[in-house]
């Protein structure tokens, strides 16, 4: 199953790669040179045709092990280790992680906001703080830098400078400090943060540096159709391994049914993206939803039972489920009890899920006890 | 209504008006429907209302003894010789009679005839003034006998309006109240008054020609277009070469109504299209069209980049970095690019180059559009146009303050995001095919245009 993901992953970025290539004409146009495995980009310029070459930063080979831990707060901690295979042509060095709609633990957003024209940006000693915050937040290797993008969300009378409220996050090597990334046959550790969001599952994005485009003029103009073209080969340059994320926000007050619901949304994106067999999928599906309305009835027995149930079906599937910090491959042991209707991450990752439903579910029963204890002794 | 159903339509009223009236209508009338049986409703051509027709009696007044009982009396008063005053149909009109009698109410002078209004007048009294001192009251009687419609220039009645009149001649045109064929006045209007576009877009403007009555002219009446444009708008100063490009307009003459396009250039301006009729009463029409990226502003001040330097031709001044006599101000930018900048500057400032500022060359015109940077009104620069990209100083050939090192350029590169992408840009002195090979960042050394950071926002 995770063979077959990785090489639809691949396919697909190839598959762009591939398209674009193709497309080169009097005009100008993008040539993709097998020899070379670099890109050369004709344009139409000031000067007449113009020409420069577009190194890929996608040529790696990277596998990622997703860990995933519940701290007292109810935080989650999110940690990863980044492979290198040995048949990569270049080192790893930018980890984007794109998409992340909530901010993370001890993240701070920016106040840049507009007053009719004029734009109200933060004082130096505010943008340091952010900043320095920022940093805090994500868990960095040595010597690699790290930032997060997130444009802040939307608040009443405030109009931000963009509407994009979901962060993007980039690990980078700092190449000043000699860190060259992670060269083809090592891997790095040590890349996370934390959050109170559960996690779900989305794509890693990790490339080389590649070339940046160095034009020898203006380069392109902007409603040159070549200029697309450049832009999509850039953004698709990458190779994406599915690893896990918080994209699942705990609502407050609790609701178990509600965050049931929630996960069910963010599972039924995952046969989507071949980490579910359909069927499963379904039968995962009428559980949860089984689970969802005993909840919603009041039928916390009904509920938990339903999500042991659940449980029992991944256990099935991929033993030790409940190890958090487990990589994600099985074992040989494993492999020979498993039936690849889930990929071991996604079970992973909805098995933590639902493990952290039945424990609020449990502190709220303890709460409800107590509460009912201070009664009676009043 | 097409003629057909028209002409169905009026005979089918005829006929049921003489049905039901024919004691009481006057002969004007059936002479009038026989008219209309006449008349080829296929060429229907102007309608105008239609008059009314009054015939004005006196009779059964008191003191009678003054005036004769027949009504033929009044043939005396210079009238219609068989006693009609025609009365226009818009108000129904009585008439007033004025007529100076003596002590007696003997007549001294013939009557005066005179319109008024109906309903004042009608079943009352009417007073007869007295030419001396002393006033004579001296009552009678009078009412109105409506006796049909009248179409003084032409055409047959239908429905309180005159179809089918003979179309005025050219140059005249049907006046709508009177009915009346007056010389044609033309009127030109140019709409809309303004439009902004984008440079290297059309818009399209309308020429018309009106006559007095709203309608097309009867005849063409020409009109010739031409564009103009403001030397020094769009943010272009100094001594650019001339003439400046201008938009164009098409067609340039055209008659009564028509389209006109106007097509900008790649340069940020106003223009002026002037529209002028020779034969038309009022004067040339104008519209203006600002040609302009909308949205751009002005960088504003920063601690964490540079805008000003030094100004050579003023010691002591500053200036805009990059600014020259052509473009005063080359710092507008849309807001997005204003505040992805303001990020990449401190995050340059604190991290990648920790006290050093970026000096900020050329983002865009104060209205955007083609920045010609040797003022003649050509590329390079064409990126810069939309105020999307800024120029960030960097390791090049001819050093400058506050350039960005070489060794730090693929961190700069490194801080792309969603939102804002550096790229490098260097410039030939040609303008010929270079390669500039990516492994090779050097490759825009020996240029001698400079090496810069050229950052897309978007």
């Amino acid at each position: 199953m995770r063979n077959l993901i990785r090489q639809a992953l691949l396919s697909a970025t190839w598959i762009v790669l591939a398209h674009l290539g193709a497309t080169a004409n009097a005009q100008g146009g993008v040539v993709f040179n097998q020899a070379t495995g670099s890109y050369t980009i004709t344009y139409q310029s000031d000067g007449g045709l113009s020409e420069t070459t577009y190194i890929p930063g996608g040529q790696v080979a990277p596998s990622v092990l997703s860990a995933f831990r519940l701290m007292e707060n109810k935080a989650v901690v999110y940690r990863y280790t980044v492979a290198n295979g040995a048949t990569a042509k270049q080192a790893i060095q930018i980890i984007d992680l794109d998409g992340l709609p909530n901010p993370l633990l001890g993240e701070r957003l920016l106040n840049v906001y507009s007053r009719g024209e004029e734009l109200v940006y933060p004082s130096e000693a505010e943008m340091d703080e952010v900043f320095a915050a920022n940093l805090r937040a994500m868990a960095t290797p040595l010597n690699w830098d790290s930032q997060i993008d997130r444009s802040g969300a939307p608040a009443p009378g405030i109009r931000w400078a963009s509407d994009d409220t979901k962060g993007n996050l980039r690990w980078t090597s700092d190449y000043t400090k000699g860190n060259l990334g992670i060269a083809p046959g090592n891997k790095a550790g040590g890349f996370g943060f934390a959050s109170m969001d559960l996690p779900g599952i989305l794509p890693m994005k990790l490339k080389a540096r590649g070339s940046g485009i160095v034009y020898a003029d203006e380069g392109p103009a902007d409603n040159d159709p070549i200029t697309k073209q450049i832009d999509q080969l850039r953004d698709n340059d990458f190779i994406a391994k599915p690893v896990a994320v918080p994209v699942i926000a705990v609502p407050a007050p609790f609701d178990a049914a509600i965050l049931l619901d929630r996960i069910r949304t963010q599972v039924a994106t995952w046969p989507g993206k071949q980490l579910l067999d359909p069927a499963f999928a379904a039968q995962l599906d009428r559980s949860m939803v089984a689970a969802a309305n005993a909840f919603r009835n009041n039928q916390s027995r009904a509920g938990r039972e339903h999500i042991e149930s659940l449980r029992r079906l991944l256990d099935h599937e991929h033993k030790y489920l409940d190890h958090d910090d487990e990589d994600n491959d099985d074992t040989p042991e494993h492999k020979a009890a498993t039936r690849l209707t889930i990929d071991r991450l996604a079970a992973r990752v909805l098995d933590f899920d639902l493990r952290f439903v039945l424990k609020r579910m449990e502190k709220e029963h303890e709460r409800d006890h107590d509460e009912g204890d201070r009664r009676k002794e009043r | 209504m097409n003629a057909g159903a028209q002409k169905h339509r009026i005979f089918h009223w005829l006929s049921r008006v003489l049905a039901t009236n024919r004691g009481s209508f006057s002969r004007h009338i059936r002479l009038m429907a026989g008219l209309l049986c006449l008349v080829s409703l296929n060429a229907l051509a102007d309608t105008y209302p239609a008059t009314k027709q009054y015939k004005v009696q006196v009779g059964d007044a008191i003191g009678a003894y003054l005036l004769p009982t027949t009504f033929t009396s009044f043939a005396a008063a210079g009238q219609a010789a068989w006693n009609e005053y025609q009365i226009p149909s818009f108000m129904p009109y009585a008439i007033k009679l004025d007529w100076f009698v003596d002590n007696n109410c003997q007549s001294k002078e013939e009557p005066v005839f005179s319109r008024q209004s109906q309903s004042y007048y009608q079943g009352i009294h009417a007073y007869l003034g007295y030419s001396g001192s002393t006033v004579t009251q001296c009552s009678f009687t009078f009412n109105y006998v409506f006796i049909g419609w009248e179409c003084p220039y032409g055409g047959v009645y239908y429905d309180g309006q005159c179809v089918n009149a003979p179309p005025c001649t050219p140059p005249t045109t049907r006046n709508p109240a009177t009915g009346k064929c007056d010389q044609e006045t033309y009127t030109l209007t140019l709409t809309p008054e303004s439009a902004t576009i984008e440079p290297s877009k059309t818009y399209s403007f309308t020429a018309t020609v009106t006559k007095q009555d709203g309608g097309a002219p009867s005849k063409p009446v020409p009109v010739s277009v031409k564009v103009e444009v403001d030397p020094t708008s769009g943010g272009h100063d100094g001594t650019h070469t001339s003439p400046r490009p201008k938009g164009s307009v098409s067609p340039a003459d055209g008659t009564n109504s028509f389209p006109i396009t106007f097509g900008s250039t790649e340069v940020s301006g106003i223009h002026t299209i002037t529209a002028t009729c020779d034969e038309c009463t009022n004067g040339p029409q104008t519209a203006t069209v600002y040609v302009k990226i909308s949205g751009l502003s002005e960088i504003p001040a920063s601690p964490f980049y540079v805008l000003e330097e030094a100004d050579p031709n003023r010691p002591g001044k500053t200036k805009p970095i990059g600014a020259t006599d052509n473009h005063k101000n080359n710092h507008y930018a849309t807001q997005t690019a204003r505040t992805q900048l303001f990020m990449l500057a401190f995050k340059y400032y604190k991290a990648i180059n920790p006290g050093k500022r970026l000096y900020i060359n050329d983002a865009s015109l104060t209205w955007g559009g083609l920045m010609d940077d040797d003022g003649n009104w050509a590329p390079p620069h064409s990126a810069h146009r939309l105020g999307d990209a800024i120029d960030i100083r960097a390791d090049s050939v001819n050093k400058k303050d506050g350039e960005i090192p070489l060794s730090l350029f693929a961190k700069v590169q490194d801080l792309k995001t969603a939102k804002m992408e550096p790229e490098i840009h260097c410039y030939t002195s040609t303008g010929g095919l270079v390669m500039a090979k990516a492994a090779n960042p050097a490759a825009c050394n020996g240029l001698n245009r400079g090496r810069h950071f050229h950052v897309i926002f978007r």
